[in-house]
């Protein structure tokens, strides 16, 4: 065993470059006004672009930092501290960490040399295309159709719950191609633009009043045959990798972002002048959640510094952080009293994740918000409930539910 | 950075996975604890003759093997998975660090006799308010002519019936320092109850004008002591959840209702899920501390902290845990016949022994925000 970091000489030279670039008296990305914000983010990103650190581990060829695993951790705990973002634009985190990692694992060389460097470069902006109003959990049960028909596939059909859909201008969509195969085997995976007569997006207001969601429909739309990313049925299992690169890198500096928010709500707890011993023990508690989740993203970093891809294991990660959200955005509101009624201060950035460094720690605005933003967290990329049943089948090995069929349900 | 065990540490917790699968069938285990044995003695021997299991910790010089924490860790996990009757937690996990942090002649004269097994020792830890008591607030210590005496009690003493030596901290007019008292001695009482897990016999320990021994004052070393006295306490509840997660899932695997394994309901499902979980976070965050040990021995401070950050979360991980597989058991689970009680009791017990959750929940709440919580490596 060894906690050392031995990128400790990397560590220092993001500080340097970091140090460099950010005006004297940075307090971080929340200090900034939304005028501010706007004018920092863009700017902020072609530094990342410039330096290859928007996709810190690509293969530089594609433009990315050709980074390992842990050097890319050191740069997204770095930036963490700092206060500055790692994805700056909403569906940055949509392309780098979940369709990117997918295609360098799974797409050829020409679709790789097309969409890495234009998805680096922001000219093209991903939405996820998964759910579907009658396939939430039962993801492999969905009906959005794609038929090939010359050199091109026409899709038809709904997706749903996109985040950031109405920024996007691509969709990587999993879609039925072979209406004869059995569920998951009649699957196939396609990238399809989103800029044409065919597609309409819809966004949909959510819970804390934004719209940072969408739907999207598909009438006869069309992408090119080449758009298909492995073999036609194997998009299950494409989609599988991908929902595990969601889990991957990043975890350490997620436990340093959530362990800046305690030290925030702390200090909305001495603004208050709360001396409450049951909400410091809470807090404690929160803090010692997070340690945990530190020690397990120490773990998931050596197992994937060994060059293992993310196991079922990783579902523990994304169940813990989930409802770890809840606990602590819970105490928030029980820390802000009746003050979370009426809310006033500074919002919060969605995309920026929560309580960015730098916001004031009294905004109940914020808090409230992060509140709100926390509940869909149990819910997307694999429910709670989805992720015990990965632990309890794929880790434990205890046995499936029996599946009913089709035929027992309208009998 | 790697964090993992290590070729040999994974061949040692193998050999121990073994040895105590071997001694400590529950049968076995469960007709030496109702029979009124605090210890299997065969069993004791057995560990030190063969395995060393009581000097694994200890210096070369004091003649042990020289292991580190880690180590400590995995035999404390395998040992309190096969819950092992016998005084190797109190000896190895509470007395050991104390003898090796007090002073030195204490370690020169004491660590030699753990180290072969020859000698049981104790911490007596705990203050009347059932926190871990440093202060000697609850035994006052003052001399005899040339000796000194110990007058006070304490309470939920591991193995305090049974041990050649118990240590405890003890008020004098020169500020709380460490004494020890050779048992049985006169001026020494050991109240044996009925025992809530008598796998970790807890006795009440009445010093009445007792002859001690001064080893030295409540310093860095005792502070020290205290918390890898806790990381052995989180790694024997670790023991005792991986033992309870295999129970529940094993009886969810084979145990049939409706027509089908339980396993296959999410409701029974979920709760090994949960149980996984927990096994699993738990494991990291006892090897994060005892590894932390390991390398930074002098940042006391730090590693206070991670001892408190480690016992509040293996205590209410291994509580939470036995309780579920109380639940997935269902009756079988509630008879004494069945191991299940064992382990929720030790769950318990492990729960109080150096002080509640509270006590850590408090001391970690101390920390937060003092402006030193963003530094490189350490939480």
């Amino acid at each position: 065993m060894d906690l050392r970091f031995a990128g400790d000489a990397y560590r220092a030279q993001t500080r340097e470059l970091l140090a460099g670039y950010l005006p004297r008296g940075w307090l971080g990305i929340g200090a900034l006004d939304a005028a501010q914000r706007a004018e920092f983010l863009p700017r902020w990103r072609q530094f990342l672009v410039d330096n290859y650190l928007i996709a810190p581990g690509w293969p530089s060829a594609y433009g990315g930092g050709g980074l390992d695993l842990t050097s890319q951790s050191i740069v997204a705990e770095e930036f963490m501290r700092h206060g500055v973002p790692q994805y700056p634009l909403p569906n940055d985190s949509v392309g780098m960490v979940l369709l990117g990692p997918t295609l360098l694992h799974w797409a050829t060389e020409e679709q790789k040399s097309y969409f890495l460097p234009r998805t680096i470069s922001a000219e093209i902006r991903w939405a996820q295309g998964y759910s579907e109003p009658e396939a939430g959990s039962d993801l492999f049960s969905l009906r959005t159709t794609a038929r090939r028909v010359g050199d091109q596939w026409i899709i038809n059909g709904q997706k749903i719950w996109q985040s950031h859909g109405t920024h996007a201008n691509w969709i990587f969509a999993l879609v039925r191609t072979d209406p004869e195969a059995a569920r998951a085997k009649g699957l196939s995976f396609l990238l399809i633009p989103l800029d044409q007569p065919g597609i309409e997006v819809r966004p949909i207001k959510t819970m804390d009043g934004g719209a940072e969601l969408s739907e999207i429909f598909f009438t006869d739309a069309a992408t090119s045959a080449d758009n298909i990313v492995g073999a036609p049925g194997q998009g299950a299992k494409i989609a599988l990798t991908l929902l595990g690169f969601e889990r991957g890198a990043g975890g350490i500096a997620a436990a340093l972002g959530a362990k800046i928010e305690l030290l925030r709500l702390r200090e909305l707890m001495t603004a208050l002048e709360h001396t409450d011993i049951e909400l410091s023990r809470r807090l404690a508690d929160c803090w010692v959640s997070v340690h945990a989740m530190h020690c397990l993203a120490l773990r998931n970093l050596t197992v994937g510094a060994q060059g293992h891809p993310p196991g079922p294991e990783s579902s523990i990660t994304k169940l813990m952080m989930s409802e770890y959200r809840k606990q602590v955005t819970e105490l928030a509101i029980d820390v802000l009293g009746p003050k979370a009624l009426a809310m006033s201060g500074d919002p919060s950035v969605v995309t920026l994740g929560p309580q960015p460094l730098g916001l004031d720690p009294t905004s109940t605005t914020a808090w409230t918000a992060d509140y709100l933003h926390a509940r869909p967290g149990t819910v997307y990329g694999g429910s709670s409930e989805i992720q015990r049943n990965t632990i309890g089948e794929q880790v434990l090995g205890l046995p499936r539910e029996p599946r009913t069929s089709a035929r027992q349900v309208t009998s | 950075m790697t964090f993992e065990l290590n070729r040999d540490q994974r061949d040692f917790a193998h050999v121990l996975r073994g040895f105590f699968e071997k001694h400590c069938a529950h049968d076995h285990v469960g007709a030496v604890l109702d029979g009124g044995d605090a210890h299997d003695t065969a069993l004791w021997t057995e560990m030190n003759r063969h395995l060393g299991l009581g000097g694994l910790a200890i210096d070369e010089h004091y003649g042990g093997s020289g292991a580190g924490l880690v180590e400590l860790v995995i035999m404390l996990e395998e040992y309190g998975r096969g819950l092992a009757p016998t005084p190797l937690f109190a000896t190895a996990g509470l007395a050991r660090p104390l003898l090796a942090g007090v002073c030195e002649e204490a370690a020169q004269e004491w660590l030699p006799k753990l180290a072969d097994g020859s000698t049981t020792a104790t911490w007596a830890v705990l203050g009347s308010s059932g926190e871990v008591d440093l202060g000697g607030h609850d035994v006052t210590a003052s001399r005899s002519g040339s000796v000194w005496v110990l007058n006070g009690c304490r309470q939920g003493v591991v193995d305090g019936a049974t041990a050649d030596a118990v240590l405890t901290v003890a008020a004098t007019n020169d500020g709380p320092a460490v004494f020890l008292v050779q048992t049985p001695a006169p001026g020494v009482k050991t109240v044996i109850h009925e025992l809530l897990d008598p796998s970790l016999p807890a006795a009440t320990v009445q010093f009445e004008a007792a002859p001690a021994t001064w080893l030295g004052r409540v310093g860095p070393g005792v502070r020290t002591a205290i918390a890898e006295a806790t990381i052995a306490l989180s790694a024997l509840q670790l023991g005792c959840l991986n033992a309870v997660l295999d129970i529940a899932v094993e009886h969810a695997k084979t145990r049939t209702q409706f027509g089908r394994p339980i396993g296959s309901f999410q409701a029974i499902k979920h709760r090994c899920a949960d149980m996984f979980v927990d096994a699993e976070t738990t494991r990291w965050v006892v090897y994060y501390a005892a590894a932390l040990a390991d390398q930074e021995a002098d940042e006391m401070a730090d590693l206070a902290h991670i001892a408190h950050m480690t016992g509040a979360f293996a205590t209410a991980a291994t509580q939470r845990a036995a309780a579920n597989l109380l639940q997935v058991l269902g009756g079988i689970g509630y008879t004494w016949e069945h191991p299940a009680h064992r382990y929720f009791k030790r769950s318990t017990a492990t729960g109080q022994i150096l002080g509640g959750r509270r006590q850590h929940l408090d001391a970690v709440a101390a920390v937060i925000g003092d402006g030193k919580q963003l530094t490189d490596g350490v939480f």
